[in-house]
């Protein structure tokens, strides 16, 4: 074996590691498919196993070939209808495919490998089975013979290259080849069976001239080593043999007809002969497929009761073929090159056996893999991972160029367009080279049914999984490391979820559970949704569990919504196996799952209904080596922040940071939609000092403020004194000096907050300026710097600076962010305006009963009204769509109620009505009634729940009359936040 | 007798050398991010042709003052693991024969004996001849 060297051996790895690949879903779908099954897919498996027996052999890892072989019997027999693909069978060749690929993992010991456990299961179902292929009747050889007569003798004309074919008699081919130099061509007669082996073997056939004066001695071996020598490297199919190849040898020369694995750009080297001695064959040797119907070779009584895959019985072998060599006697004319006259199969089928349903077409899956070898090559990842870089640099360097380029385009326009030129260009190869590393989820999507089907049988349940998406594709990197996280939420879904068939018939739900695996495209990003119907995530268990171990407090769990109870599920505290054990639910180490996918710059989702089952929504993004990002700057200093951890952006102005944000212990927070959000700086979690410019003098000078809360404090006492609109006012009115010391220029005295998302909570950093957003390529970080957790890597920047790339997690642990804190501060505020809410609803009160449509009542308290007004309609003045009223000599708005709360409109046709001036502060306003009731003393309990609008405290029943309560305070809010209103304001007379 | 050629530059008053066969280049890229919470020494990162450079304050590194940036800084940028070294200024490439270099004297000035591969006696200086690998190393 002079020509092995580890190249070859690596190679024959990666081709059967390939093999295996397909293996193993085929086998799965075998079992299906059970008793159905289509010989295509035997075909397949049986290529693929032959394939990997066929170079193991040749190798020498003999034990690889010992198992391969058996295997290969097997499947032989599930093709010969002997053996049914049922579990039990199935089962034995896939553990056989594990050992194959436990041998190939380390080829070098393989030899070494103990398979005996393997060996011995696939004997015994070769054994069981081996009475039936004894009692297989000989029977049918009429009606065969019958079809191999109506394959006329002329039907066959191949003429391909040096090599044609025709078909003397109906057992025979007449193969022809013209010989590449001095040779005499040789002529070499196949027996039908043996053209039907052959062709099914889907080796590589060469016919060989061999000068028995030469080459042998050239090799240094007598003749019949020689040809053993040829042994090793395949088949020889013109009946030679080291014993009886003196009988062949003519005029010198040999022609040895050779099948073998070796491709004809090995064959050469590996036999040590020149090439001109060598005539591949396939070329036209295949197109004999059309010819043969190589289910011939299988066929027994089973198969012939289910109709469908056998059209021919196996004539006998001759026991004595004589393999004939003859020179023509003339050379046959060169015929014009033309289809060769096709006589498929089925023809054939229907012909004889006019009952026989034609359903498989086996000459085509036979030329599939030759179809498969010009479609892609082999690169190394390594390769495509430095063009990767190259390319990333490629676009630094165009995003520089453009920058540069900028200030020049005007005087010569090419610039310009060639500059666009270049930039497309750019950007292509950089999509084309991120493809080259995108693979379809189905490779990873098929290794789950094997994993599905083998948990399924250990947990004695039901599975089924419906794979969808095979087609979409990701980044390589991304797929490799979805596969435990997947692996993880599949196995939890059958462990916990799925119920046994028993309970689920007795649920009502079918036996078999369904476990659903979908990948789609949504939004520039890759959904993957993995959903099964089993019991659900049991929240109630959830919070017990979390409760026991700590992680919340009971008062805690009671304000949690439904979702966070779910997600508890992704703290680690409760992830660790024996604890969850008895949880029903799921959560064996989820939050290993969820750092896994956040890890890929994914995202994990939990839906779950008790009873009816779990969704697990991932989302991820297309590639890793290129993230979209914002570009955020503190202090001279510009960081990117990755797109997948920015939940929004907010600007809190100026005069409304006392307003909005606030001190709760040691950390800011801002009001955000009745949430409070920490806050942190991106300047102090980095320590970079913050500089102003001091307005007097110009210079940069160290900021000392240190938190943004503090800006009140010269103003109020107490921080956690919640801040009226009046003391709002006076902070406006500070004397400018003061103003210029606490704020930079007054733009800056914004505030730009990014809200970040780590895990359930949402954080914000504050940052000094917000840039675009850019498609950054990722440079990793060297040893020096990566224990600085605030940084996930670094990247360049357009104008060719390093930017480092913000890690959210890691400053949210930096900055100690307790979120707890927070929560209950929320916690503690809800709780507080409840009480004021029941307070109010409880207190008796003077009330004015009114009405805005005529039957709709309305209530507001006495004391919040500084006045009623009964006017006619032409008092009105109207502005635009706003009207007005004159009152103590100011343009007084009137609000109708109908346009800020959900009711019937106010009535049109109307005599007179009434105004009810509010108390406020300021900004006077009147709101509209229709008809004014009563006053009265109550204790009507008001009733108030989601569904009641803003603005409005509750209703509840005042002498019969259902009646809103308004919430002054609330519903002057909403009027002033209103757009239309506050045009209204900028029309005062 | 074999020789072996060494960078040699400056840190404060001290002439040091290192083996030119660790050098991948030098440049005056000064242009450097600095990166917080990193080690004392790290001065920051470069963008060397598309590549991210580790750029290491030579200065702290062996114990003396930070740097301060003038005309005549250099970064030596090494040839493995994308680390560069912040120095006051470059001079010749010294040629010396193996035998000329004499083992470090148990205290030199400031400069932290670890780093320290041996000097060697030039005509008008000792030449201290720093070990890029113990460098470079957390």
């Amino acid at each position: 074996m002079t020509v092995l060297d580890k190249n070859i051996i690596d190679e024959f790895v990666i081709e059967s590691r390939d093999h295996l690949e397909s293996i193993e879903p085929d086998l799965l779908m075998l079992e299906q498919e059970g008793a159905n099954v289509s010989t295509e897919i035997i075909n397949r498996v049986f290529r693929a196993m032959h394939s990997i027996k066929g170079a193991s052999s040749f190798f020498g890892f003999t034990s690889l070939t010992s198992l391969s072989h058996v295997m290969e019997n097997v499947l032989m027999k599930f093709r010969e209808g002997v053996l049914l693909p049922n579990t039990e069978n199935i089962d034995a060749l896939l553990i056989g495919v594990d050992k194959v690929r436990y041998m190939i993992d380390d080829i070098y010991v393989s030899n070494n490998v103990d398979f005996n456990e393997e060996l011995t299961r696939l004997n015994k179902i070769l054994e069981g089975n081996s009475e039936k292929i004894d009692e297989r009747p000989n029977t049918k050889k009429e009606e065969q013979e019958k079809i191999t007569e109506t394959k006329s003798a002329s039907q066959v004309n191949i003429q391909h290259g040096p090599v044609s074919i025709h078909m003397p008699d109906s057992q025979h081919f007449l193969l022809d080849v013209k010989a590449p130099n001095n040779f005499e061509d040789a002529s070499i007669v196949l027996p039908y069976e043996y053209v039907i082996e052959m062709v099914s073997r889907l080796l590589n056939y060469y016919v060989i001239w061999i000068d028995v004066n030469k080459d042998p001695i050239h090799q240094k071996r007598a003749l019949k080593e020689f040809i053993v020598n040829l042994e090793v490297f395949g088949q020889c199919y013109n009946g030679i043999t080291p014993d009886s190849v003196e009988q062949y040898i003519k005029n010198n020369v040999i022609v040895y007809l050779l099948g073998s694995i070796l491709g004809d750009d090995l064959i050469s080297d590996a036999l040590e002969l020149p090439n001109d001695q060598i005539v591949f064959i396939d070329k036209a040797f295949y197109q004999l497929v059309d010819y043969v119907d190589i289910t011939q070779k299988i066929s027994l009584p089973e198969k012939i009761k289910t109709q469908s895959k056998i059209k021919l019985t196996n004539t006998t072998i001759p026991k004595n073929i004589q393999p004939t060599e003859q020179k023509p006697t003339e050379p046959k004319p060169i015929e014009p090159k033309k289809e060769p006259e096709i006589n498929r199969p089925e023809d054939i089928q229907v012909k004889v056996q006019t009952e026989t349903v034609v359903k498989q077409k086996p000459k085509e899956d036979v030329m599939e893999p030759k179809a498969h070898t010009t479609e892609s090559i082999r690169v190394s990842v390594e390769l495509i991972d430095r063009l990767m870089n190259l390319a990333g640099e490629l676009v630094l360097g165009r995003n520089q160029l453009r920058k540069e380029l900028e200030s020049v385009v005007s005087k010569n326009p090419k610039l310009g367009t060639l500059m666009q030129d270049v930039g497309s260009v750019t950007s292509e190869i950089q999509e084309y080279i991120m493809q080259m590393r995108m693979q379809p989820l189905g490779n990873l999507f098929n290794k789950f049914t094997r994993i599905v089907r083998d948990i399924a049988r250990m947990l004695s349940k039901e599975v089924e999984l419906d794979i969808t998406g095979k087609e979409v594709e990701l980044d390589k990197t991304i797929i490799e490391g979805l596969s435990d996280p997947l692996t993880h939420l599949i196995r939890n879904s059958m462990d916990h979820g799925i119920e046994s068939p028993e309970e689920r018939l007795r649920l009502g739900k079918p036996r078999v559970g369904t476990i659903q695996l979908k990948a789609f495209h949504e939004g520039g990003q890759v959904n993957i949704l993995l959903t099964d119907d089993g019991r659900g995530i049991d929240r109630a268990k959830l919070v017990e569990k979390a409760l026991a171990n700590g992680i919340i407090d009971s008062e805690r769990a009671t304000k949690m919504s439904e979702s966070e109870k779910m997600h508890l599920i992704l703290l680690p505290g409760l992830s660790t196996a024996e604890k969850v054990t008895d949880i029903s639910g799921r959560g064996v180490g989820m939050d290993v799952v969820k750092t896994n996918v956040e890890q890929l710059g994914g995202h994990l989702e939990l839906e779950s209904t008790m009873g009816k089952g779990t969704n697990v929504r991932i989302r991820l993004p297309l590639t890793l080596a290129i993230i979209p990002s914002l570009i955020v700057g503190a202090n001279n200093l510009r960081f990117a922040i990755p797109q997948v951890n920015v939940q929004e952006l907010i600007l809190v102005k100026a005069q409304d940071v006392c307003k909005r944000i606030e001190k709760i212990r040691q950390s800011e927070v801002l009001r955000l939609r009745e949430k409070l959000l920490p806050l942190i700086s991106v300047a102090k979690v980095l320590g970079i000092e913050r500089f102003y410019t001091d307005p007097a003098t110009g210079e940069e000078v160290p900021d000392r403020r240190k938190s943004y809360a503090d800006r009140r404090q010269a103003h109020f006492k107490d921080p956690n004194k919640k801040i009226s609109e009046k003391n709002d006012q006076d902070i406006s009115d500070q004397p400018k000096r003061e103003m210029g010391q606490d704020r930079r220029k007054s733009l800056q005295s914004d505030i730009n907050v990014v809200v970040l998302k780590v895990g359930m909570n949402n954080f914000g950093l504050i940052v000094d300026e917000l840039f675009d957003n850019e498609e950054i390529v990722v440079k990793p970080l060297s040893k020096h710097i990566k224990e600085c957790k605030c940084f996930a890597g670094a990247t360049i920047m357009g104008d060719g600076r390093v930017a480092m790339i913000l890690d959210a997690t890691g400053i949210a642990e930096m900055s100690n962010l307790n979120f707890s804190d927070v929560n209950i501060e929320e916690i503690r505020r809800k709780e507080e305006e409840e009480r004021r809410l029941r307070a109010v609803s409880e207190h008796r009160e003077s009330i004015l009963l009114f009405t805005n449509a005529i039957n709709e009542f309305f209530a507001l308290p006495l004391d919040s009204i500084s006045r009623l007004e009964k006017i006619k309609p032409e008092s009105i003045k109207r502005i635009g769509i706003n009207d007005f009223m004159d009152y103590r000599n100011e343009a007084l708005p009137l609000v109708y109620l109908d346009k800020y709360l959900p009711i019937t409109p106010f009535p049109k046709d109307i005599d007179e009505f009434y105004l009810i001036i509010p108390k406020t502060q300021d900004n006077l306003v009147a709101l509209v009634a229709s008809n004014i009731l009563d006053t009265m003393e109550t204790n009507v309990h008001i009733r108030h729940d989601k569904a009641t609008p803003k603005g409005i405290l509750g209703s509840g029943f005042v002498e019969g009359k259902l009646t809103m309560f308004l919430d002054i305070q609330e519903f002057m809010k909403i009027i002033y936040n209103n757009p239309l209103f506050q045009r209204d304001k900028g029309v005062n007379p | 007798m074999s020789t072996v050629q060494f960078v040699s530059f400056v840190i404060d008053s001290n002439l040091c050398g290192i083996n030119i066969l660790n050098v991948r280049e030098i440049n005056s890229v000064l242009d450097i991010t600095p990166v917080q919470h990193a080690p004392d020494y790290v001065r920051g990162l470069i963008n060397l042709r598309g590549q991210t450079v580790t750029v290491c304050d030579l200065g702290v590194r062996l114990g003396l003052e930070p740097r301060t940036i003038t005309s005549e800084t250099k970064n030596i940028i090494l040839k493995e693991e994308d680390v560069a070294l912040l120095v006051d200024s470059i001079g010749d490439v010294v040629e010396v024969e193996e035998d000329e270099i004499r083992p470090s004297p148990a205290n030199f000035g400031d400069i932290e004996r670890e780093f320290m591969d041996g000097i060697v006696r030039l005509e008008s200086q000792l030449l201290i001849i720093l070990s890029a690998k113990r460098l470079i190393a957390i």
